[in-house]
């Protein structure tokens, strides 16, 4: 189906792409698509190619105390321990609409030691490159619970001047998601990233 | 990640010329699908027309790899107003940005071997470095040519009947650097020229040519 739920529209690579839910299957996938004419013998067709897909993922009640853990963490260590401690890393890849479509990854970039740990070579065999890790999140702002700032991983690793992280984000990129999509997270911050 | 590859259906896949062509292209990546006429203008790039019997050729034909480099976008560039809203005026994105100077500044010489930022700097020299720098060339041998006459007939054949005409001739030679530096001067602002200290030498040259030649 065709969706206009707005929400979502800061996934879009540019604003003519459409948002397609897929969630009908036991694999719900969020879509972005572009529309084009197709030329047919009948003449003009629509006809839509995929940009990029996101897999959701049903939250699960585990799942969602270690999150409720995570945010409850008082410093760093800790944060860094409760990554090391789950015996399945996967949890953080997956997209959750509770995390307003984005992964605890992407959340932690924050931290250069989590985001090590876990973009590890060791973790390789849980990457899914299919669907991006990596792509433009939805965060609320801490003085206004109305208002939303839109950012990538790499903007909050530079953000924080967690270095390392936006190392281990870049060479996750290169290696898994390398493709003319991901040159959009690059956008704004290239020049920053150059510079220092 | 920089380079995107693509294959539509609406641009021709074969072709006999199997040379590198590079063409500008300053409008959305969703939309190139139709752009192809827009993008190469020659006449040899026409669309074949399939309604039209083709005669058979024997040449030799080459498939076609289009490729769309995408680096270009954390540079400064003019954004087109939409032509429905004839209101909208050109926009200047990333201003003050430059791709090039950042990569110079850069101690990573590793950005150099990158083939996106290849493929960047071997338009940028083909579409304007090289008649730039050729003009520029050109110039300076004209004037060490002139200059090479001028000491011959001046100091050698001491023939100082024609010298005013030769000063003249000599000072039209420096017409083109001293343009040049003026330009640099009004683009840069006063404050950016005269940090780089290259500035202070080619203004020397210009000023102290002319200087030199009618102070004698």
């Amino acid at each position: 189906m065709v969706h206009a739920m707005q929400s979502i529209n800061y996934l879009k690579v540019d604003p003519s792409n459409f948002v397609f839910f897929n969630f009908a299957g036991p694999k719900k996938l969020l879509q972005i698509s572009q529309s084009f004419w197709k030329m047919t013998k009948a003449g003009p067709e629509t006809d839509y190619e995929s940009i990029f897909s996101l897999r959701v993922n049903d939250i699960t009640l585990r799942e969602l105390l270690l999150f409720q853990s995570l945010y409850v963490c008082g410093t760093q260590t800790d944060i860094l321990n409760m990554v090391k401690d789950q015996p399945d890393p996967r949890v953080f890849f997956k997209t959750f609409l509770e995390l307003d479509g984005t992964n605890m990854v992407t959340i932690l970039s924050f931290d250069s030691r989590a985001m090590k740990v876990l973009l590890d070579e060791e973790m390789s065999h849980y990457f899914t490159p299919e669907y991006p890790l990596f792509y433009k999140s939805k965060i609320q702002k801490t003085d206004n619970k109305d208002k939303f700032f839109y950012r990538s991983a790499i903007d909050m690793a530079i953000e924080n001047n967690q270095l390392t992280a936006a190392a281990c984000i870049i060479h996750y990129i290169t290696e898994f998601q390398n493709n003319y999509v991901s040159s959009y997270l690059f956008q704004n911050n290239l020049i920053k990233l150059m510079d220092r | 990640m920089f380079i995107y590859q693509f294959d539509f259906d609406e641009w021709p896949s074969t072709h006999e010329d199997d040379n590198t062509y590079i063409r500008a292209y300053n409008g959305s990546l969703f939309e190139i699908r139709s752009q192809y006429r827009n993008i190469f203008t020659e006449p040899r790039f026409e669309l074949p027309d399939e309604n039209l019997a083709q005669e058979v050729s024997s040449t030799k034909m080459y498939k076609i790899s289009y490729k769309l480099n995408i680096l270009q976008f954390v540079n400064e560039y003019i954004e087109q107003p939409d032509p429905e809203k004839p209101l909208q005026k050109q926009k200047f994105v990333n201003k003050h940005i430059s791709l090039i100077d950042h990569c110079t500044a850069s101690p990573e010489l590793n950005l150099f071997i990158s083939s996106a930022l290849v493929h960047v700097l071997d338009f940028k020299w083909k579409e304007y470095a090289v008649k730039f720098h050729s003009i520029g060339c050109l110039m300076h041998f004209c004037y060490m040519g002139l200059l090479f006459v001028y000491i011959y007939e001046v100091y050698i054949k001491f023939n100082l009947e024609n010298k005013l005409l030769m000063d003249i001739i000599l000072c039209c030679g420096l017409l083109y650097p001293l343009f040049y530096e003026f330009y640099q001067l009004k683009r840069y602002g006063a404050r950016v020229y005269f940090t780089d200290l290259n500035n202070f030498n080619d203004a020397a040259y210009v000023f102290a040519g002319i200087t030199n030649l009618f102070s004698q």
